[in-house]
C-alpha cells in the first residue's frame, strides 16, 4: 500500500512516528507532508481545474508535489487536530484544493449524486488529535471524516480520536485497528 | 438599534452565498435590524483588515455565516477566522446570537450536517447563543444569481429568510419550517436526468473553453 499523510498540526505530533513505525511496520511506502511549515494557497473556486485547465491546478505553489503524490496513493490520511468538530484550517486549506483530483461531471452511486475522481478511488483514514476521546467535537469529527469518504468514493475507511489519556499501547492498537478497516 | 453582521463565507463576491446575505439583509433591515455584509477573504487582505472585521463581531447582536459548503465541510478561509476570532478576546453583547446558512451544489441537504455541527460548536465557544443553522441544498443551479430574480423559487427562499429573521428579533430559535421550507425535494429518480443535465453544462462550457477531454490526469507520473 502507498499512504500519503497531510498532517494539519501547528507542530510536529509525536502520534505521527508511531504512525509511521506501524505503516512501515506494514511495508506501506509512505509520505508524509508537514502542511503549516509549505506554501499553500487557499482555492479560489475558479472552477479552472475542472473545465478550463482540467485536472491542473492554476495556482502554483507545494501543493503539486502533493497532488502527484495523492494521484499514485492507495491511501489518503488526513492526521489533524479537531478544530470546532473537523479539520484545522490548516488541513483544509490543502484539501479544499483536492478538488482537482474530481472531474466536473456527476454520477448517481445510491441516494448520493458525487464527483467521479479523476484517479482512482482512494482509502481514506482520519486520524484527529483533540483532548478528549469523546464528545460533540469527536461526534462531528467522526461525521465528516464517513462524508469524505462517501464523496471521495472510498472503498475503504476508518476514524479515529487519540487523546492524551490513552496509552501507547492502546494507540498502537488502534492505529492497527485502523489500518486493518482500511485494507479490508 | 440592533445590528446584525452577515459573514459571506465564499472565496466568490457575488456568487449564491453572497445573494443569500443580500436576501436576508432585506429582511433584517425591513424589521428595523441594521445589517452589514462582510466578506470573510477581505479579512487576508492585512491584519488591519482581520483586526477590523473581527471588532465587527463585538457590535453584532446577530452574527451570521452563510457559507458554502467544500469538499464536504466548511471553506478554508471561514475555518481559518474562526480559529483566529476564538485566540482573540471578543467580547460579545448580552443575548448575541449567532446562525449559519450552509449551501451546496449537492441536492442533499445532509450533506451539510458537518457544517452545522462545527458552527454550533463555535457558537459556544464564542460565548454565543446558537440559534440555529440551515441548510440549502441544489445551490448550483442558483448560480448567483439575485432571489428576487429567480421567480418562484427565489419567493419560497426569500419567505424563509423572512420566518428566520422573525425569530431571531424574537429571541427564538430558528424554527424548523425554516429549513421545510428551504429543503428543494428532488425525488432520487430525477437524480440521473440531474446529474445528466449537469454533465451536458459541463461539457458545453469545457467545449466553450477550447477543453476536449476532461478526463486527463496530468499528476500521474
Amino acid at each position: 500500500m502507498r499512504a500519503v499523510i497531510l498532517d494539519g498540526h501547528p507542530e510536529k505530533n509525536h502520534l505521527e512516528e508511531i504512525l509511521l513505525e506501524e505503516l512501515v511496520d506494514q511495508n506501506w511506502k509512505v509520505e508524509s507532508f508537514f502542511l503549516s511549515e509549505m506554501q499553500i494557497l487557499p482555492c479560489r473556486s475558479c472552477g479552472s481545474c475542472g473545465t478550463k485547465t482540467p485536472g491542473t491546478c492554476i495556482l502554483k505553489d507545494e501543493m503539486e508535489p502533493i497532488f502527484h503524490a495523492l494521484a499514485e496513493c492507495d491511501v489518503m490520511i488526513f492526521f489533524t487536530p479537531i478544530q470546532f468538530g473537523g479539520y484545522s484550517a490548516t488541513l483544509k486549506k490543502a484539501v479544499d484544493r483536492l478538488m482537482t483530483m474530481c472531474l466536473p461531471l456527476y454520477r448517481v452511486k445510491g441516494d448520493h449524486l458525487l464527483h467521479p475522481t479523476r484517479y482512482g478511488n482512494k482509502r481514506l483514514m482520519g486520524m484527529g488529535t483533540y483532548e478528549h476521546c469523546d464528545g460533540e467535537e469527536v461526534v462531528n469529527f467522526n461525521l465528516l471524516v464517513e462524508r469524505n469518504a462517501l464523496n471521495m468514493s472510498s472503498p475503504t475507511f476508518s476514524h479515529r480520536v487519540f487523546c492524551p489519556k490513552l496509552e501507547s499501547h492502546t494507540v498502537r492498537t488502534m492505529l492497527q485497528e485502523m489500518v486493518k478497516e482500511v485494507t479490508g | 438599534m440592533r445590528k446584525m453582521i452577515l459573514l459571506n463565507g465564499s472565496s466568490r463576491r457575488e456568487k449564491t452565498s453572497f445573494r443569500f446575505a443580500q436576501a436576508i439583509q432585506k429582511e433584517a433591515e425591513m424589521s428595523g435590524v441594521e445589517t452589514e455584509i462582510a466578506h470573510i477573504i477581505d479579512a487576508f487582505e492585512s491584519p488591519e483588515q482581520l483586526d477590523k472585521m473581527i471588532g465587527k463581531l463585538e457590535e453584532a447582536d446577530y452574527l451570521g455565516l452563510v457559507t458554502p459548503l467544500y469538499v464536504d465541510y466548511l471553506p478554508y478561509p471561514v475555518l481559518w477566522f474562526m480559529e483566529e476570532s476564538i485566540k482573540r478576546e471578543i467580547k460579545v453583547k448580552p443575548g448575541a446570537k449567532f446562525f449559519v446558512i450552509a449551501q451546496c451544489g449537492f441536492p442533499d441537504v445532509r450533506l451539510l450536517d458537518p457544517i452545522l455541527g462545527a458552527c454550533e460548536i463555535f457558537a459556544k465557544k464564542m460565548k454565543r447563543e446558537w440559534a440555529g443553522g440551515i441548510g440549502y441544498g441544489g445551490g448550483a443551479i442558483l448560480d448567483g444569481i439575485p432571489m428576487v430574480e429567480l421567480g418562484k423559487k427565489g419567493e419560497v427562499i426569500i419567505q424563509a429568510f423572512s420566518m428566520m429573521v422573525e425569530d431571531l428579533i424574537n429571541d427564538q430559535k430558528i424554527r424548523e419550517d425554516v429549513q421545510r421550507e428551504m429543503t428543494v425535494r428532488i425525488p432520487q429518480l430525477l437524480y440521473r436526468p440531474l446529474a445528466f443535465y449537469l454533465n451536458h453544462r459541463s461539457k458545453q462550457i469545457a467545449r466553450a473553453n477550447g477543453v476536449h477531454n476532461l478526463w486527463i490526469q496530468p499528476y500521474k507520473d
